[in-house]
């Protein structure tokens, strides 16, 4: 409130800034030199349901078995769309597939259909179970595709939603109007922490509401940890420019519509892109190298919370490096795995990173 | 017969004529002086520019001057310059390109003003200098003569101090401003007498400043070097409640004989009353007040021009002791307005 | 529709000026001015007759003696100093000339030394202990003021009844008190005369520049070698002369002294002075402030007085008035530079055309750069042109101000062939082998083949309607020399400096201009203005006009200098899909062209947006900018009617992301780039073995 009359008094030109990445957040190389384990185009959605881990590359599901230390991937399932979300229970695992909606197997009906209403089937952003059997589903945007995410982060979008999933497929919506949840925790369909992509903060149902608020990137996937804490991904970095760029309606409209989206003035999963990717003044390149504090759209970042809530850790990719757009984590036994989907490369973190 | 006749008629015409006339309402004449003189004061622009508003002095005269302004319908302004010499000299050009009928002038020495004085009569402004003169004379100046204030001082001190009268023959003297009038004149005054009675000694003469606690410290310091100090001359009383105060802090107020002059206010009587000041000489502000008024109004109905004719009055002085301190010398601000 | 209308309030409307206006040294004197005029108007409405000439003269005569000691305070305070002793000294002065003239009746003369020998000593005396024994300012002149105050207390009232008694009998004292020259009072005209030649001497002689540095930077100045004790003695002896100056102004007014004369004088010059826009902390400040203050002091304290406000009233708004103006210039001088930043940046409107793609398309993308030989790879940074002598030895600018040679033919062994300063970026030879280069901050220079460097121009005519002072050189940046050995060379932009060259791009606006040098006259004439960012330049083949590139418009233009199509102009090749960059003749009758940097449809549509831009500009900081992308570079080769050859790339854009200059030597392809630590080197197929630029300019071809 004390915020909102000070930046009424102090007029627009005071609302963008961008917190600093700072204490516990302060920038390091510990994702750049993670051990990278394995490359799959677009590798996402990390799940595990005790025994075994799972991700996705593409339309394909891929169950993740341990080769001595190493890691190999064998496919587990083709679907029609992209999978979007990966979710196990005990003796299940659902899949969200853009386009169609939600599909279960549980080891004794082969994959079930769940359909979502047409405006929420493209983008089932995050699953999870709860201990009853319920799926609680994020559904990212009614708007735009779960590919499409950039569009929606530019519309400034905000019709996302959570959904609680029954075996018999009834729908129940849990939360609305949220803007773009992209990781979900789930105890119970009253007990769950969610991420909130556009709004860069973590949400619990109950108490307070807010655990954590005002993150310097944009949230992806939840992941629970051994301690009672959790994993945060997170996929892409917030800018000054982008911020300015939200309010600039006449800018992004006329950008919006005259020009195509990988294009567009806004954070990215990697850095690469084609030749009209637009640049930062602190991104030229001087003298041959790109320092790691420029200015960059894509970023990669792993942050651990311990059970209050509060940030204890983090693992970095920077500037100069290419492990960006981080999705998704996942404690597996004793490794932490990463999903590095700008770079399409599955990391696993230093082992002396839990403690 | 007809001619009786016709007589008769106009004398009984006359008759009836006067007779109406008498029995009418006896409405008395227009005094043509009443009127002039109104109609000349009227509309008038009088500017007063005292040393400082705030004190008895001044606020005296201002607050006679404001009734007679508002009793004869002219305007009546005061320009402060609160005791700086150079607002004063600043406010003094204004008027001067301002053009009023008439200044009443409070100088802070005898020269600051000398210049302007004479520029503003060549201007045509008349100049009615109160209390403190300017070597410049002007159409007329109402006020003590300090030379007097100064002889009558001495006189009451050698009465009290000369050879075999007092504890001892040595007296103090504190001034105010050595530039003002009331300084050069009185200091003038003191010393006349004092060189016919070489007897007495004086020990310290130093200028306060019209500042009270200045004063206070020099007594202070006068009586530590001379504890057998018989009298004391002050030239203001504003001042020398700083001096009876040092007098009376070190015990000494049967034993030194403070002499002090000012406008005759009720504080200053009560300090005689209260044995502070031995002698006090009173200009009598009220009496002042009304003199000035006089000459206000002599002047602005005059058709001479200004600094033509030059007038002075030096008003009568009133010594009061604790035997005649009486509400008839003594006069408070209440009882101006 | 829009854009028309953004199109013509930005052609119309030029937000330049208030930066342009902001930046000017003399700004800070342009509020309290402003301030003057707002008081002079109360007052004069406020006060009838303010106006007539006994007023104005009355008031000329107190800004004389007022002024001259804020001038004297200002003085003192442009040192780093402050002297609180000016109303003591003021009155002993006075006390000095008043005696000399009305008790001993000297001659005016004379009392006229005797006031300036006590100004003299009181200044002196402050200036030894400030300027010499280095004690705190502050304290010293406190201490001074009680010491004068009191050799005043002690001396006047010996003295008060002899200075009234007596009246100097001098025609010359009563004119000087009360005289008047053409109904201008004499005294100031005296002060117009000392505030006038006070001016000259701080603004633009010696002693002024070494006062500033004092004041501004005391250690910088002694490290600069400014003997700082003397400066600083000078000053309070300055302030000193000033207060006997105007001391004796008074005393011919006035005739007499009191006891509070120069009681309280310290704090109302010093708010006079403060109001008048002088900064405390020293370095800043002018004649004008003092005369400006002072001008505002005297009427605000004139027309209170006149409207017959107690006198404690008075000193309660002056004091109000004083704290108002302390605070603002604190703020103002802490913030000048960030509300500068801020509103500098003053973006126009441009509207590129959509880029046609051409069947084939000649631009698509190649490695033909990929496999360059390096050259001096960490050895020079910022090569931002590269040229090659007769004898295929290689020179090149660095950002270290230094001209580098490169030994042929393996061009490993290097030297620095000249140091030149600044960041020298154009490079070309003229016919008798001397190396032409523009240099970035300074100017066009010449190095002689032993290495002798000389300058060749610095500067331009001025244009009149500029308010930037527009004769200087402030990023010079290619150059080329016509058949008969003038020199044209383009100047970037006048807006900004070497280090902000890119914030240019941002503004889009044409801040640049073409400039010809005739060495024969050694003139300097600017030939065309408001191009914008004018960048390469090469005479064409018909030694009558040449070819410049206009770089954020991303076109190169040709311009005849001579010959029957002289003045006229006409784009040569628009719609590049880059920016344009250094043009160089190839062989064959060809050019090449180094695009710096390609547009991007974000950018492009930025620059019709000057809203967007300028809002960019203020709220969030320079790193974050959208920028022309310059990560990605090529080089064009340019048949001579405009029609493109070939395209080389670097894919990788690892060794040249971004180029901006080339160079055909015999057969080889010569790059550079000014964010670059190397110059690149690939061979041309087909190219003509024995092609030298020399050649095809001098020997005739």
């Amino acid at each position: 409130m004390l915020q909102a009359i000070s930046r009424w008094l102090r007029g627009e030109e005071s609302g963008i800034s961008v917190p600093p990445m700072d204490g516990v957040l302060k920038p390091n190389n510990k994702l750049e030199s993670a051990e990278r384990l394995l490359v799959l185009p677009a590798v996402d959605n990390l799940a595990t349901d005790g025994t075994s881990a799972y991700c996705s590359s593409g339309k394909v599901l891929y169950r993740l078995k341990r080769e001595g230390d190493l890691f190999g991937a064998e496919p587990a399932g083709e679907f029609e769309g992209p999978v979007t979300c990966i979710a196990t229970g005990p003796g299940r695992i659902a899949v969200g597939v853009q386009g169609k909606g939600i599909l279960v197997f549980d080891g004794r009906d082969g994959w079930r259909q769940h359909d979502l209403p047409s405006p929420l089937s493209s983008c089932a952003t995050a699953a999870d179970f709860c201990p009853d059997g319920k799926l609680i589903v994020c559904v990212g945007s009614q708007r735009n595709a779960a590919s499409d995410w950039k569009r929606d982060l530019l519309e400034n979008g905000h019709t996302g939603s959570i959904l609680s999933i029954d075996e018999s497929g009834r729908i129940e919506t849990l939360r609305g109007a949220l803007a773009f949840p992209y990781g979900i925790i789930a105890h119970g369909v009253d007990d769950f922490v969610y991420s909130e992509s556009w709004r860069y903060r973590l949400t619990e149902s109950r108490g307070s509401g807010v655990v954590l608020a005002d993150l310097p990137a944009y949230p992806a996937r939840l992941a629970r940890a051994a301690d009672g804490g959790l994993w945060l991904s997170l996929f892409a970095p917030r800018r000054q420019l982008f911020e300015m760029v939200l309010r600039e309606h006449d800018y992004r409209r006329e950008m919006m519509s005259t020009i195509p989206p990988s294009d567009w003035i806004g954070p990215e999963l990697n850095s690469e892109g084609g030749p009209d990717q637009p640049l930062q003044a602190g991104s030229v390149r001087q003298m041959g190298i790109i320092k790691p504090w420029a200015p960059s759209r894509s970023y990669g970042l792993v942050v651990k919370c311990n059970p209050s809530g509060h940030p204890v850790a983090s693992w970095h990719s920077r500037a100069d490096g290419t492990m960006h757009g981080i999705t998704s984590v996942l404690e597996f036994g004793d490794d932490v795995l990463v999903t590095a989907k700008g770079a399409n490369t599955l990391l696993r973190l230093p082992r002396e990173a839990e403690a | 017969m007809r001619q009786m006749i016709r007589r008769w008629a106009v004398a009984a015409a006359l008759v009836l004529a006067s007779a109406t006339a008498v029995q009418a309402d006896n409405q008395g004449l227009e005094n043509p002086r009443s009127t002039d003189f109104h109609e000349s004061l009227k509309g008038k622009k009088v500017v007063f520019v005292p040393l400082s508003m705030g004190f008895d002095l001044t606020e005296g005269w201002a607050a006679v001057m404001r009734q007679q302004a508002k009793r004869l319908d002219y305007s009546f302004e005061i320009r402060d310059p609160a005791w700086s010499t150079d607002a004063g000299t600043r406010a003094l050009s204004q008027l001067i390109t301002e053009k009023p009928d008439l200044i009443v002038l409070h100088n802070p020495d005898i020269q600051s003003y000398a210049r302007l004085i004479k520029q503003a009569q060549s201007a045509g402004i008349k100049i009615v200098q109160i209390n403190l003169e300017s070597n410049s004379t002007s159409d007329s100046y109402v006020g003590a003569d300090w030379t007097e204030i100064g002889e009558q001082a001495a006189q009451a001190v050698v009465d009290k101090c000369d050879t075999g009268k007092g504890v001892s023959t040595k007296i103090a003297i504190d001034t105010g401003v050595p530039t003002a009038a009331s300084d050069v004149f009185q200091l003038n005054g003191i010393y006349r007498v004092l060189k016919q009675h070489p007897a007495i000694q004086v020990v310290s003469q130093q200028s306060t400043e019209y500042n009270a606690e200045k004063a206070r410290a020099i007594m202070d310091t006068v009586l530590q070097q001379h504890p057998d100090l018989c009298g004391a001359i002050g030239i203001w009383d504003n001042q020398d409640t700083g001096t009876a105060s040092a007098i009376q802090q070190a015990g000494k107020s049967n034993q030194v004989f403070l002499v002090t002059s000012g406008g005759g206010n009720k504080v200053g009587c009560e300090n005689v009353d209260k044995g502070l000041f031995n002698l006090y000489i009173s200009y009598n502000v009220p009496l002042q007040g009304e003199i000035l008024n006089e000459e206000i109004a002599r002047l602005l109905q005059s058709k001479s021009a200004a600094g033509e004719v030059k007038t002075m009055y030096f008003t009568p002085l009133t010594q009061i002791t604790k035997a005649n301190s009486n509400p008839r010398n003594c006069w408070t601000l209440d009882d101006l307005k | 529709m829009n854009d028309t209308l953004t199109r013509l309030r930005y052609r119309m409307f030029s937000d330049r000026m208030v930066g342009e206006l902001l930046s000017k040294s003399w700004i800070d004197s342009a509020i309290p001015a402003f301030f003057l005029l707002i008081v002079v108007l109360a007052a004069s409405l406020l006060t009838t007759d303010f106006w007539a000439t006994g007023n104005l003269g009355d008031l000329g005569r107190q800004v004389a003696e007022f002024g001259l000691q804020g001038i004297g305070l200002t003085i003192v305070i442009l040192s780093g100093g402050i002297d609180l002793s000016i109303g003591s000294a003021f009155a002993l002065t006075v006390l000095v000339c008043l005696v000399s003239m009305n008790v001993l009746g000297l001659p005016v003369g004379v009392a006229l030394l005797a006031t300036l020998a006590t100004g003299f000593a009181c200044g002196l005396l402050n200036g030894i202990l400030i300027g010499y024994l280095r004690l705190r300012a502050f304290i010293t002149t406190l201490v001074t003021l009680v010491i004068y105050r009191a050799i005043y207390d002690i001396l006047f009232p010996r003295l008060a009844s002899a200075i009234v008694g007596n009246t100097p009998d001098s025609a010359i004292w009563d004119f000087v008190g009360f005289g008047t020259v053409l109904g201008i009072p004499v005294s100031f005209v005296i002060f117009a005369l000392l505030a006038f030649l006070l001016h000259i001497g701080l603004s633009r002689l010696r002693p002024g520049w070494r006062l500033r540095a004092v004041g501004g930077a005391r250690r910088s100045a002694h490290n600069a070698g400014i003997n700082v004790k003397r400066t600083v003695c000078s000053a309070y002896v300055a302030s000193g002369l000033l207060t006997a100056i105007a001391a004796f102004l008074f005393s011919a007014r006035l005739g007499s002294t009191g006891a509070d004369t120069g009681i309280g004088l310290e704090i109302s010059v010093l708010t006079a002075v403060v109001l008048g826009g002088v900064s405390l902390g020293g370095g800043r400040g002018a004649v004008g402030n003092a005369i400006i203050g002072a001008v505002l002091v005297l009427i605000l304290t004139n027309s209170l007085i006149r409207l017959a406000l107690p006198g404690s009233v008075n000193q309660l708004l002056l004091g109000v008035v004083l704290i108002l103006a302390v605070l603002f210039d604190a703020k103002w001088v802490k913030n000048r530079g960030k509300i500068l930043n801020k509103l500098y940046v003053s973006p126009a409107y441009l509207s590129l055309a959509p880029r046609r793609e051409a069947n084939p398309d000649p631009y698509v993308l190649n490695d033909r750069l990929g496999a360059t030989e390096l050259i001096g790879l960490g050895e020079v940074e910022g090569p931002e042109d590269v040229i090659l002598d007769e004898d295929d030895n290689l020179y090149t600018g660095t950002r270290h101000g230094t001209i580098e040679r490169f030994w042929a033919p393996d061009y490993v062994r290097r030297e620095t062939f000249a140091a030149v300063g600044g960041h020298p970026l154009g490079l070309n030879f003229d016919r008798d082998g001397n190396l032409l280069t523009c240099v970035g901050g300074m100017g066009v220079y010449k190095v002689a083949p032993d290495g002798t460097v000389a300058k060749v121009t610095d500067e331009t005519n001025r244009s009149l309607l500029s308010i930037i002072d527009d004769s200087r050189l402030r990023l010079p940046d290619d150059l080329d020399v016509a058949p008969d050995g003038r020199i044209f060379f383009s100047e970037a932009t006048i807006r900004y400096d070497m280090s902000e060259w890119a914030t240019d791009a941002l503004e889009g606006r044409g801040n640049g201009r073409l400039i010809c040098h005739d060495p024969r006259s050694g003139t300097t004439r600017t030939v065309l203005r408001g191009l914008i960012f004018p960048n390469g330049i090469t005479v064409c083949r018909d030694g009558q006009s040449l070819l410049f590139a206009e770089t954020w418009a991303c076109r190169i233009n040709r311009y005849w200098f001579d010959g029957p199509k002289k003045g006229h102009r006409e784009i040569f090749m628009d719609n590049l899909p880059g920016y344009p960059d250094n043009i160089n003749r190839g062989s064959d009758g060809t050019f090449w062209v180094a695009l710096l940097g390609m547009r991007t449809k974000t950018f492009d549509l930025a620059m019709r947006k000057p809203g967007f831009r300028r809002r960019m500009a203020r709220q969030i900081a320079s790193d974050e900018w959208l920028f022309p992308n310059i990560n990605r570079g090529c080089v064009v080769h340019v048949s001579a009617e405009g029609a493109v050859l070939e395209v080389f790339w670097d894919r990788g854009g690892a060794n040249h992301p971004s180029i901006t200059s080339t160079c055909e030597h015999k057969g080889y392809l010569y790059m550079g780039g000014v964010s670059n630590n190397r110059v690149g080197r690939v061979k041309l197929e087909g190219a003509d073995p024995t092609w030298t630029a020399r050649s095809d300019y001098w020997e005739g071809r």
